[in-house]
This record gives structure tokens, sequence and C-alpha cells, in this order.
């Protein structure tokens, strides 16, 4: 019996402290940094980023209303571009933030600008 | 004979009952739990909530200071990490920023290493608990 309860044991020491709980998660980026971008008839979008801020066109948006805002502008059938501009100190976090908006709207060719 | 006959007094531990919650435990973490190997102790990974889960990655690590890192060992530059993987444009690149790294350094690497492989560049994040 005390032979079966060692064995358990270190079975359950082996599991507790070689597991890991994090989930992981993947968003795409190369799409959004790829350089070319085929030309379209609309006007692009322009997109502001800054830690604090984000500009649609020039207009103060939220992050949590980009979706609605975005959605009224793109088409799925003819995509529009969308040229998002880094300011200085936005953390990979916020870009993150705003790749992960992005990918739920059809229609929007999202490239970042600068950095090359 | 009369060893055996005598009552006991005292019986010891209730080793089953022991065991049947020891047996729970196992099976928690077993079935709960994933084996990966760890990640770099200092990075905190950038946080995410409407994403669908992934595997463990096996993925190349930027710190905030932009340094690289790869199983566990430091890495130069792009190059040299490259050269240790023989690039398929099939095969994505999984990059881990730290949540802290500048966007721009995320993007000019993610652009450097599509322009020398062809692949896809994800960035792995950490799922929310909901």
């Amino acid at each position: 019996m005390t032979s079966l309860i060692d064995v358990i044991f270190l079975l359950l020491l082996f599991f507790m402290l070689s597991s890991t709980f994090s989930k992981f998660a993947e968003v795409e980026l190369s799409a959004a940094v790829s350089v070319a971008a085929a030309p379209s008839e609309t006007p692009p979008i322009f997109l502001e980023l800054a830690s604090d801020i984000l500009r649609v066109n020039g207009t103060e948006h939220d992050i949590a209303t980009l979706e609605t805002v975005l959605s009224e502008q793109a088409d799925p059938q003819a995509p529009v571009a969308l040229l998002i501009s880094l300011k200085d100190g936005v953390s990979a976090q916020r870009l993150t933030d705003l790749l992960v908006v992005l990918r739920d709207i059809q229609g929007l060719n999202a490239t970042v600008l600068g950095g090359a | 004979m009369s060893l055996l006959r005598r009552p006991r007094r005292s019986r010891g531990e209730p080793t089953i009952a022991l065991i049947n919650i020891v047996f729970l435990m196992l099976i928690f973490f077993m079935i709960a739990g994933t084996l990966a190997p760890p990640l770099d102790r200092d990075l905190t990974l950038v946080d995410t909530a409407d994403l669908e889960g992934a595997a463990p990655p096996d993925a190349l690590i930027v710190h905030s200071d932009g340094r690289l890192m790869y199983g566990g060992q430091d890495i130069a530059t792009v190059t040299a990490y490259l050269a240790q993987h023989e690039p398929d444009p099939e095969v994505p690149i999984r990059l881990i920023p730290d949540r802290a790294l500048d966007a721009a350094d995320l993007v000019m690497l993610a652009r450097n290493l599509q322009a020398q492989t062809g692949s896809k560049v994800l960035i792995v994040t950490e799922r929310a608990l909901q």
C-alpha cells in the first residue's frame, strides 16, 4: 500500500511542477507589415495609433468603438486600404489590441507605416 | 495465529481516503495542465481576450529591450536565428514579444523576418482567463 502511495505522490509532484496553465493564442502580424499594398479606387483610411490616443482620419476614437466605426467604411467586395501610423512609445500590447480588432473586420487592407 | 485474531486497538491512517484525494489531484493536473518548456521568467506576454487558443509555441522570444531569445539561449541577430532554422515559406514564424516592447521595433523585426523568409509572421499572446 505504501509503495503505491509513493508512486502516486511522485506522479502528482511531477505533474504539479511541470505543467503550465497559461493559454496561448496567435494573431497574424505579417499581413499588416508587408510592404505591398494593392492600390484601390477609394481613398485610404488613415489610423494614428499613440499610446493613449487613437485617431481615425483625424477624429479621436476609443478602441472599443473602433470596430463599428471601421465596419461602416470597410467593403468586403473592394477592400479599403487602412494605413496605420505608429507614434513613439506605442507598446506591443497596444499594437496587438489594435490587430485583434482589425482581424474581425472584413474588407480592410491594413498596413503599418514606417519602421522600414 | 493468536496474533492475527487479536482485535486491533488503533487503526492507522485512512490510507484509501488519502489515495483517493491524491489520485484526484493527480488526474486534475494531468488533464488541466499542459506540458511545455518554460518561457523566460521575466517575460510578460501580450494579453488578449478574443482569440482562439493555440498550442504552446516553439517561438522566438523578443524581450522588452529588443533582445532575442530562442530555446532558452540568447540570439544576437535575426540572421543568427535563421541560420539555426532552415526557413520554410510554408511554416509561419512565431514571435513572442514582451508586452512592453516598442511596437515599431516589433514591426521592423517582423518585416525583416518576412523579407528574409517569405513566411507568415504570427504574434503569440497569452489568452486571458474569462
